[in-house]
């Protein structure tokens, strides 16, 4: 054909190579927008940014249930749209953009009974078909998401930052539904965790150290990232392994458990059940009702706790969906009664307990399939997406498979049709009205029962799209988590405050450092007299150096009718967008005035042989445990907290994470879980798992900070060795550099000093430095540099490299810029005067009553933070209602007090601007967030969820 | 059904020292024997759960349907019609499901001696009613929200008062009619009526003036705003001082703006709390009047005519301000009298008849809506006057 086109051609002034360059560019346009197409897939991306939050919609369900274990499950479902769009008069959804969602906390197994909701109804996992898919040679951009296969999964390079000049960054794998799990730390630059190991330090105070740690293979048990390149724009990864479900079968009803003499039998609806002891396990037989005829029959194993068994689902079930029936064997019903549903059967006729067997039988089956039609609704896809770690079930996500478009007169979409015993029904519905142009008016949510949420279009003119997410599930945090912060600090929303809860015994607490506030505290995002200010250093970057006020702790003493503020309740913060660093003219700014860090002055702080025990905490309540198992770090600024443990094929995992002073977390979570190492599980002869691996790390270590355990077990944690930065001060000036560029004789005027250059070595970059009082007496002489490659390669955090370029007396500072080239023979440096040192654990000059508390970042020793907090509890009541802020940055005022509920107060700045009423609702504390800083940010995200429900929840009522 | 005589002769009024009895030496002499009582009794509570009583999880209640109703209609500016808007809260679904009984379907003679027990609830309900209002609350308000407030409590009480005299409405329905506009709606109708001895009939029609009232306001106000190109502030404060029900307050707010709403659902918490004083006030009103018509003395009066549970009520309102007990305990006490006001007005529904409420007619609505708009129209001269002066934007 192709040649009888050539032969057409020929006549044509365009010539054989003519043609076929232009078939090429055809065929290339033709498969373009296949190709496109492909890659705008909504799978792993968020809603539109203004998409609309609503938490609750009558039908979905949140629902906390209990596995046979007793182990408590937190369910929840939601429904999502994203990349919808309204263009003349239609609202167009593309294919995976409207999806329903259940998910579990942490995840669910088979063989334990977990539950789960599958449009409403509540299930029961069964046995799960998993895999690991791997990626070679993954290059992505920073801020990509990128795709990783045709499901939907995605990489996504969410922030780099350097050390050493170095780059590394931070990277999640986004599941199809959006949701991510935690974020990786990840370099190609920097020696390996492991390292840490080799470091021999004595406990106690050490110099810094020089090795940066960093993995450039981050194992998450199931999930690995094996770096090629990570640099501060692109990264290219040599392998990325994720986990991923391909089946999943569930019983959409309770399981009935039966016992069951040896060699006999029991009934089971119009079925005989029967049991044969047999040396290598349980005969299980179901035969029809006369007994003649064996309907299925198998040998079973029985279940029990160990993981491992999870592997060898055959041995350990009798599957059959034309009987519709699941059976397994358990050793004791009797310790279900821990579950939602205590066996309604565990004994056997005549009260024979010896000889029996007990079988758990479960019904009405259904096997979802990844990628394949639910089984009643044709329009939506199953899609199953794993935890990260275990490899487990994570999530059930159904997506409408074909894109669908809404209009005034087509205006609702159907969701899924639900499996029930009842009815089966459309679970919810999307309906859209007022369509005007390109906008939309009206969109809402209606359940299976016909309830509605609220028009989901806020605002009177309308939205160009009708994205949303309803629902409370943990999937929220995940999916907002790039818009989180605008949607809280919206000021068309005010101060909703929630009422406290109050109880006989106020929750009391002797220091609050290594806090966090109440949860449910009042979060001021903008309070005037606070500062937000772009802070550019030398080499151009813009950084944003922002204040926040916390107080945290604090509590009502309704016998004495005061209100405390324990020591460290009440900071002050103020920090960069990232870590300040000297020998870069950075600064940031303490009580509103500019300070440009000069230096600090940093080490390490070692811990050997400690215990960290989980349950050693004093539950009060209210999500605020007091942890008296925090292991205190050195100087007392940073503590280790053991979070919480599982259990990944068997072997315990601890998680715990360092507490900064301000209560903030540091780096990412410490997977404590020694011993697990591309562990494959097979289970006898079943190859199921065969080329699954698992590997979580032996040593944790990040930066600075390391941790290397000596056994972990659920419970408690013993600790060899662990490290972490500290810092004792650091040097300010409030004064502006000077820039002086001095060739050797030349001097300059340096505070009451007088600076001159002795000499300028431009070979081996060296420059003499000499400094003079007003007697012209030299006060200090010293060499900097060589500032050669080893110098470049360890700035600017190493602090004996720091050193080389940099000379300190008394009051005054003085720098070499960087790079020093010594061109023409001339120095080029930066001298300020007016240098001051500010001490950890000191009083804040100006104001005693406050006292400094630099926090150190734990992966670079650099200033990440500045605090200044109160060492004294601070006593408010009706007669001292006032308290200030160092140097009367701010001001707390307690309007109206009653002795037991806090009616009015309120923030306000040094001008006087303030903060709305704090306590809208009567409150027992005045805990409170002020201004978006890193601090502030991390305290809110901790609590996201609970917040934007209700924010909105708030708005309507 | 056979309805008995004794529901006429026994009522809710002759039981609280109703105006159509003599006096009876105490409220427990009044009272049948508790064996006689119990079908009643027994009545009032069954329905008082099948109307949704706070606290008791029963899914199958009038309260739940309604709710689910409100889930299935489209919110109007956030809210829901039944519960939200028009206020049917436990008080008004006990009521109407109580009157429909009675009308519809009849009450049994053996339930009429229970009955006469649900104006001993009311006494209680409205002593515990005491402990949920602090004067305290007030100060938050900040001093232009006080002053608005409290003029609004007392003045608009008067304006009732004196347009319920002029037109000879009857004192039990001016003093309802007083409590349930100046301040808020249900809750304070609740309270005045054993003071002002009204009739079962009264309460019920008192409430649904008001409730009809707020539901007016809600569409009428932000108009009159938008014209009047009011701030937020000043419509916040108008809302929270011109309509009955908390509920529409705050609805009426966030129909006018997003700011305002936020503004009328907290300064609603002052006309809350002047409650008691409120009611107080308007009690002594109405015995005021007694006071001038007869030659006792006012301590005599006092003495022969102030019921004890009034005494009951400042007190606890007292202890309660005094910060005597804490916050639980004051939650607890709360739920407590929810219940008694929940089977009380299932029993004051049981004995409403509609003939009756009939027999009030119009002039009831007409005083209510007429005194209302004027209550409005002050607040904003009064709201003008604060503008001009700079205290309000």
């Amino acid at each position: 054909m192709l040649n009888s086109l050539l032969h057409v051609i020929k006549w044509l002034p365009i010539g054989r190579r003519g043609l076929l360059v232009f078939l090429f560019a055809l065929c290339v346009a033709l498969l373009l927008p296949g190709y496109s197409t492909g890659m705008e897939t909504r799978h792993g991306l968020p809603p539109s940014d203004d998409a609309t939050y609503m938490p609750q919609l009558a039908g979905l369900l949140n629902k906390k249930l209990t596995n046979h274990y007793g182990q408590e499950k937190e369910l929840a479902e939601c429904i999502v749209l994203r990349g919808s769009e309204v263009k003349e008069g239609k609202v167009s959804v593309p294919a995976g953009g409207f999806f329903y969602a259940s998910s579990t906390s942490i995840d669910a197994k088979p063989l334990r009974s977990d539950p789960f909701l599958i449009l409403g109804e509540t299930s029961y996992l069964l046995s799960l078909k998993t895999a690991q898919m791997t990626k070679k040679d993954v290059a992505l951009g920073r801020r990509d998401k990128v795709l990783l296969d045709e499901k939907g999964y995605r990489l996504w390079f969410d922030y780099s930052t350097d050390h050493y000049g170095r780059p590394y960054g931070e990277f999640a794998i986004l599941a199809p539904s959006g949701g991510w799990q935690s974020e990786m730390p990840v370099s190609s630059s920097f020696p390996e965790p492991v390292k840490a190991r080799e470091l021999k330090l004595k406990e106690g105070e050490n110099p810094q150290q020089l090795p940066f740690f960093l993995t450039g293979d981050y194992t998450f048990g199931a999930t690995r990232l094996t770096t090629k390149k990570i640099a501060h724009q692109d990264a290219v990864f040599a392998e990325v392994k994720y986990p991923v479900i391909q089946e999943a079968v569930f019983s959409l009803d309770r399981p009935y458990v039966i016992g069951i003499q040896q060699e006999s039998f029991r009934w089971w609806r119009n079925k005989r059940i029967y049991a044969f002891r047999k040396e290598n396990g349980i005969l299980v037989e179901v035969r029809n009702w006369t007994g003649g005829k064996v309907l299925a029959s198998k040998l079973l194993q029985p279940v029990t706790q160990q993981e491992y068994k999870v592997t060898d689902p055959e041995r350990m079930s009798l599957t059959d969906f034309n009987l519709d029936m699941h059976i397994e064997v358990v050793v004791n019903p009797n310790w279900f009664k821990g579950s939602d549903w205590v066996p309604w059967s565990n004994d056997v006729p005549y009260g024979w307990t010896n000889g029996t067997v007990s079988l758990m039988i479960y019904h009405d089956l259904v096997k979802l399939k990844d990628g394949e039609p639910w089984p009643r609704d044709k329009r939506y896809i199953v899609g199953l997406e794993a935890e990260q770690m275990s490899g487990m079930l994570k999530r059930v996500v159904l997506e409408n498979k074909d894109p669908f478009v809404l209009t005034e007169k087509n205006d609702a979409y159907d969701g899924p049709t639900s499996l029930s015993d009842y009815w089966d029904r459309t679970y919810f519905k999307v309906v859209v009205g007022n369509i005007e142009g390109d906008v939309v008016k009206t969109c809402y949510a209606r359940d299976s029962w016909y309830r509605r949420t609220d028009n989901l279009i806020l605002w009177k003119e309308g939205r160009e799209n009708i994205d949303f997410f309803v629902g409370m599930s943990e999937l929220v945090v995940s999916v907002m988590e790039d818009t989180f912060l605008n949607r809280l600090a919206d000021p068309t929303y005010g101060v909703p405050v929630v009422k406290s809860v109050f109880s006989s015994y106020p929750r009391v607490i002797t220091s609050a450092k290594g806090f966090a506030p109440d949860p449910t505290c009042a979060f001021v995002p903008k309070l005037k007299g606070l500062t937000r200010k772009f802070v550019p250093s030398r080499s151009g970057d813009k950084l944003t150096c922002s204040d926040a006020i916390v107080i945290r702790g604090s509590y009502v003493d309704y016998r004495k009718e005061k209100i405390v503020i324990p020591p460290a309740g009440l900071y002050y913060s103020t920090r960069l967008g990232r870590n300040v660093r000297p020998l870069a003219g950075e600064a940031i700014y303490i009580l509103g005035k500019k300070a440009y860090l000069l230096s600090t002055h940093s080490y390490i702080v070692v811990k050997k042989n400690a215990t960290i025990d989980y349950w050693k905490l004093l539950p009060m309540g209210e999500g605020n445990p007091l942890f008296w198992q925090d292991v205190p770090l050195g100087d007392g600024s940073k503590t280790i907290r053991f979070l919480t443990s599982r259990l990944l094929w068997g072997r315990p995992v601890a998680q715990a994470r360092i507490i900064k002073y301000s209560g903030n977390a540091f780096g990412a979570d410490m997977l404590l879980g020694p011993g697990l190492k591309n562990y494959e599980p097979i289970y006898g002869d079943n190859k199921s798992f065969a080329n699954q691996t698992y590997s979580l790390p032996d040593t944790y270590a990040e930066g600075g900070t390391y941790v290397i355990p000596r056994w972990v077990s659920p419970d408690v944690v013993e600790i060899e060795e662990m490290g972490s930065p500290g810092m004792d001060y650091f040097m300010v000036s409030y004064e502006e550099p000077q820039k002086l560029i001095l060739k050797a004789g030349g001097e300059a005027k340096v505070g009451d000093y007088k600076l001159r250059v002795a000499s300028v070595d431009q070979g081996r970059k060296m420059v003499k430095l000499v400094l003079l009082d007003a007697t012209g007496k030299v006060a200090l002489e010293k060499m900097l540099g060589p500032v050669d490659q080893s110098v470049y390669d360890t700035l600017p955090q190493y602090s004996p490299s720091q050193q080389k370029v940099m000379m300190e007396y008394k009051d005054i500072h003085v720098e070499l810029e960087l790079p020093a080239d010594f061109k023409e023979g001339k120095a080029t440096l930066y001298a300020w005067a007016g240098a001051q040192k500010l001490d950890r654990d000191k009083p804040w000059a100006k104001d005693p009553r406050y006292y400094m508390r630099p926090d150190v970042c734990g992966h670079c020793y650099m200033l990440n933070e500045f605090i200044l907090d109160n060492p004294e509890p601070i006593i408010l009541d009706a007669k001292h209602p006032i308290y200030t802020g160092p140097e009367g940055y701010f001001k707390i005022v307690i309007d109206d007090f009653d002795g037991e509920r806090i009616q009015a107060w309120h923030i306000e700045d040094k001008d006087g601007h303030k903060s709305d009423n704090l306590a809208e609702l009567p409150r027992n504390n005045v805990d409170v967030l002020v201004g978006v800083n890193g601090t502030t940010e991390h305290f809110l995200r901790k609590t996201l969820l609970q917040r934007l429900a209700y924010r909105e929840i708030w708005r309507l009522k | 059904m056979e309805i008995s005589k004794m529901a006429q002769d026994m009522t809710y009024n002759q039981a609280v020292g109703g105006r159509s009895e003599a006096r009876k030496p105490s409220v427990w002499s009044a009272l049948p024997s508790f064996q006689k009582s119990l079908p009643g009794l027994l009545a009032m509570a069954i329905l008082a759960v099948l109307c949704g009583l706070p606290g008791i999880d029963f899914p199958f209640t009038l309260d739940s349907l309604l709710r689910y109703i409100d889930s299935v209609l489209p919110p109007i500016y956030g809210k829901g019609l039944f519960v939200d808007l028009l206020h049917f809260n436990y008080v008004v679904t006990s009521l109407i499901v109580g009157i429909l009984v009675r009308n519809v379907v009849g009450v049994p003679n053996s339930w009429e001696p229970g009955l006469t027990y649900s104006g001993v609830f009311m006494n209680v309900g409205i002593i515990i009613l005491g402990s949920q209002y602090m004067l305290r609350d007030l100060i938050k308000l900040g001093p232009i929200s006080i002053v608005v407030m409290s003029f609004m409590v007392f003045g608009g009480a008067l304006i009732f008062t004196v347009m319920g005299r002029f037109f000879k409405m009857g004192d039990a329905m001016t003093g309802l009619l007083a409590a349930a506009f100046s301040m808020c709606g249900v809750s304070a109708c609740i309270a005045i009526a054993p003071m002002v001895k009204a009739k079962s009939e009264e309460v019920a029609y008192a409430i649904a003036v008001s409730v009809t009232f707020g539901l007016a306001c809600l569409f009428v106000l932000p108009f009159v705003g938008k014209l009047m190109t009011l701030s937020n502030d000043a419509f916040g404060l108008l809302a929270a001082a011109g309509v009955p029900n908390s509920n529409q307050v705050i609805a009426t707010g966030f129909n006018y703006s997003f700011e305002a709403g936020k503004v009328s659902g907290f300064t609603n918490i002052g006309r809350l709390v002047l409650i008691p004083a409120g009611v107080l006030f308007i009690y002594f009103m109405t015995l005021g009047k007694e006071l001038r018509s007869t030659e006792i003395s006012f301590w005599e009066i006092l003495k022969e005519k102030f019921p004890l549970f009034v005494f009951g009520f400042a007190f606890v309102w007292t202890l309660n301000c005094l910060q005597v007990w804490p916050v639980p305990a004051s939650e607890a006490m709360g739920k407590v009298m929810e219940w008694f006001f929940a089977v009380c007005f299932v029993g004051l529904g049981l004995q409403t008849k509609l003939a009756d409420l009939k027999k009030a007619g119009p002039k009831g609505i007409v005083i209510g809506y007429v005194a209302g708009f004027m209550r409005i129209g002050l607040c904003l001269v009064l709201l003008f006057i604060f503008i001009k002066l700079g205290y309000l934007k």
